[in-house]
Formats: C-alpha cells, structure tokens, sequence
C-alpha cells in the first residue's frame, strides 16, 4: 500500500473554502442565552365544552343507568314477594283439600267393604242353597244308576235281534271309493310309463329290468303300489327298504329293447287296467286278455280279431 | 481535545456567545468543506453547514465530551447530509467541475500535471463509490480524522470503517487501472 499513489492522494486532497459571508449567518445562528433550553410552552388551549363537561356527564349517564335498573330490579322484587305470597295461600288450600280427599278415600273403602261383606252373604247363602239341592241328587243317584243299567240293557237287546235279522245297510260310499282307487291307480301306471320311457331315452331305448332299476326316474317309491291293494302291504319307508316282489304291479316288457308301442309294459292286477309301451293306460274290459309275441304281451280286445305282429 | 476548546465549550454550554463564536470559528470551515465535498453544490453546502450548526447548538448541553469536539459536529453533519440526501430525488452522477478547477490552476499540493491529472480522475471516482464507503473515505482522508472517530461519527464499529476504506480503496485502484488502459483499437 506504500507504494500505492491513491491514500497519499486522498489526504491530499484540496479544501474547498467557504463562502465570505457564511462565518456571518452561522454567528447570527448563535443562540443568545444557554443553548438547548425549551421554549416557554404556550397556554393550551382551553378544551371544547362537551370535553371538559364530559367525565360529569358519563358519570351522571351511568348513575342514571343504576338508578334505573335498581328500580327496575325493586319492582319485580315486589312482584315476587306477591306472587310468593299468593302462591303459600294456594298452597294452603292444597293441604286442605288434600286431607278432605284422604277422608273420602277412606269412607269409600269402608263403603266397598261393607259392600263386599253384602255380596260374602249373598255367595254363602246360594251356595248353601247349592248344596241342599246336590245333597237331594246325591240321595236319587243309586236309583238313577239302575235305570241307565235297565236301559243298556234294553238297548242291548234290540241291536243284537236287528243284527240277528239283518237288517244293517252296506255302506253307501263304498262305490265312489272304490271309484276313486281306480282313477288312483290309473295315475301310478301314468307315472310308471313315463319313468320307463325316460328310463329308455337315458339307456339307448332299452327299458328297465326291474322297477327298481328306474328307481331315479320315479318321483316316488310308493306309486308301485296300487291303492287297493289288501291290507298288510304298506309301502316302506324309503327306497332302500323296498323288494322288487313287493311291488303290486306287474312289469311285462323287462329289458325289452326298442320294442312296439302298442306292446303292454306293466299291469294292475287289481284293476286288471296296463299301460303301453307309448305311455297309454288301457283299462281292459271284460272278455278282453293279453297274447304274448315274440316275447312280450299286447292286447286283445273282445270284439276285434287277434292281431298279429 | 486541547485545554482551550474545553474551556470553550463548558462556556458555551452555560451560554457565553463568545465562546460559542470562538468554537464557530474554529470548526465551520472544515464542516463546510466536508459538506461541500459531499453534496457538490456551494449553495446546498453552505445550507447544510448552517442546519449542522443549528443542530450542534441545540445538542450542546448534551454533550458529554466522550469524543472530540470536531468528530461529534462530523457526526452531526453527517445526518445533517443523510436527511438532506433522503429528501432530494435520485439525480445520475455527474463530475464535479470543483475537482477540475482544483487540478487545473492555482496553487496545487501535486508535484506535476501527471499526478494532478490522477488526482482529478480519483476524487471523481471517489465521488461515484458507494454511499457508505464514500463517506468513509471523506471522514477518514479528506477530513483527517482517525479510523476511531470515523467509527464514532459514522455510528459504526472500527472494523467496519476498516472494510469499508479496504473495498473502496480497491474499488479505485481498479477504476483507475480501467481509465489508464489502453482504448480497444476497433
């Protein structure tokens, strides 16, 4: 920096001088007594009206508000006091009617008993008129037992002579029941028909040996039995439970394969009624008969000539 | 602080005119100086040093003689300037004629025309650093005062004063090297 021109040029950098008359002004500018003293503070100025009245006038608003708001607060403590007043008068009253209705109670209560003890009378006094007169039908029982004898035995006496005549009548709804059995059984060679055939379509038209062999076509194992059958040979329970030799009805085309239509596939023996290869139940009239050919039955009507195959 | 100027400044703290024209007289023409140099209008300066001295007079009972006499009127007029630098619009930098009447006749500090000629080109480039470092080099350089008083006029810490003057310094030997070198031959 020694040898650096600038700083020793810096310090020696020329003064400007002042103006003449400057050292004038700045004397002039000399305070004349000690300096830094604060001017004398001029009068402050006397505030507005509203300003200098407002502390009194904010004061007296809010005195004037408490004196109202006490006298408010006295009137309703006045109201209170009376309606307190009013209100132990009522209450008063109250207890009074209050004591007058227990009175009341305990009148009607004794009332209700009194009434109670009336009607106590009233039962004793028909129950014991009861038992007089079941004490008078206690002494005529043994005579009524021996005219209910006398009278069974009259009676007795007169079924055994009607029966001894013969004169009960048949039962008159036997016909229609007989009837009904019938359309019965013809709905359970339906069903069997149908079964075979279904039987025949799963099993390249070949039918089923046995009844059980189409047992997952039938809809159920109780329809291989005809609803007349003789008495004894209920159905069983489930499938499993069920032999081919207890089946009532008849099958006549077992295992036949792709056979005729018109060929019998199963019998009632009961109704003497069969069903055909094509699903038609037939019931055979009298004079009518099955012929077998080339191995299975067909039917032959009374009046038309035996047909051959 | 010399005995005298002491004396004269108790005085005029009590209110002795004379002392106070005394303390004028000793003071107003460097002060005018430095805010000649700073504001580079004789007119605004000679405004300037007449607000700092009405300043000086109205904060001389607070004065407690913690620095010299002359550093705290620096400090003073270095507001004084503040204020007046706030309040005018930014104007773009122009030389000051001053400078180069200075260096072109009358008596002159330089030796020949060649550092008389370096001496105009600094002070304008002087004039064009930044506020903070020309007024730093002005208290410190053309006013002679310590790195201290700088410090204590300018309301800073020494070592600020210290970077300052090192940036501006570097930033005029740099300019000058620009102006010394050679026109780029088109």
């Amino acid at each position: 920096m020694n040898e650096d021109p600038i700083e020793p040029l810096l310090r020696k950098a020329p003064q400007p001088a002042p103006p003449p008359d400057l050292r004038d002004t700045l004397e002039k500018d000399i305070p004349p007594g000690p300096p830094g003293l604060p001017a004398p503070a001029a009068p402050a100025a006397r505030p507005p009206f509203w300003r200098r009245w407002l502390p009194t006038l904010a004061y007296g608003c809010v005195l004037l508000g408490c004196l109202a708001v006490l006298g408010v607060q006295t009137v309703q403590l006045l109201e209170l006091r009376r309606e307190r007043a009013r209100l132990r008068e009522i209450q008063a009253r109250i207890e009074t009617m209050r004591e007058r209705q227990e009175a009341l109670q305990k009148e009607t209560a004794r009332a209700r008993s009194l009434d109670q003890l009336k009607k106590d009378e009233a039962e004793a006094q028909r129950l014991r008129q009861e038992i007089a007169r079941l004490s008078e039908l206690a002494q005529a029982l043994p005579n009524l037992r021996a005219e209910e004898q006398r009278l069974q035995a009259a009676a007795s006496n007169r079924l055994a002579q009607a029966a001894a005549a013969g004169a009960l009548e048949p039962d008159p709804f036997a016909e229609e029941k007989e009837k009904a059995m019938r359309i019965a059984c013809i709905n359970h060679l339906k069903h069997i028909g149908l079964a075979a055939r279904l039987y025949a379509d799963d099993h390249n038209q070949v039918f089923p040996a046995t009844f059980l062999a189409a047992s997952n076509t039938l809809g159920s194992h109780k329809i291989l039995f005809c609803p007349a059958r003789p008495s004894g040979t209920e159905p069983p329970a489930q499938w499993q439970d069920l032999r081919e030799s207890e089946v009532t009805y008849e099958l006549l085309a077992p295992g036949a394969a792709n056979p005729d239509p018109q060929a019998v596939l199963a019998r009632c023996p009961i109704h003497n009624s069969v069903v055909l290869v094509d699903g038609s139940v037939q019931v055979l009239p009298p004079g009518a008969r099955l012929v077998e050919s080339n191995g299975l039955k067909r039917i032959v009507w009374p009046t038309q000539p035996e047909r051959t195959p | 602080m010399a005995p005298d100027e002491a004396q004269l400044i108790t005085q005029a703290q009590a209110g002795n005119r004379a002392a106070a024209t005394t303390l004028l007289g000793l003071h107003y023409a460097r002060l005018y100086a430095y805010l000649r140099r700073l504001c580079g209008s004789d007119t605004e300066a000679a405004d300037l040093t007449q607000q700092t001295f009405l300043r000086v007079w109205a904060a001389l009972p607070s004065y407690a003689a913690r620095s010299r006499f002359s550093t705290w009127a620096h400090g003073i007029a270095c507001h004084v300037f503040l204020d007046w630098r706030r309040r005018q619009a930014p104007a773009p930098w122009q030389p000051d004629a001053w400078w180069n009447a200075q260096a072109d006749d009358g008596p002159s500090p330089f030796e020949d025309a060649a550092q008389r000629d370096l001496a105009c080109q600094l002070y304008q480039e002087v004039d064009r650093l930044e506020d903070d470092q020309r007024q730093a080099v002005h208290l410190h350089y053309y006013q002679g005062l310590s790195l201290a008083e700088t410090a204590e006029a300018l309301g800073v810490a020494e070592s600020t004063v210290k970077h300052r003057l090192r940036q501006a310094i570097a930033r005029l030997r740099a300019r000058l090297a620009e102006r010394a070198a050679p026109a780029p031959t088109p």
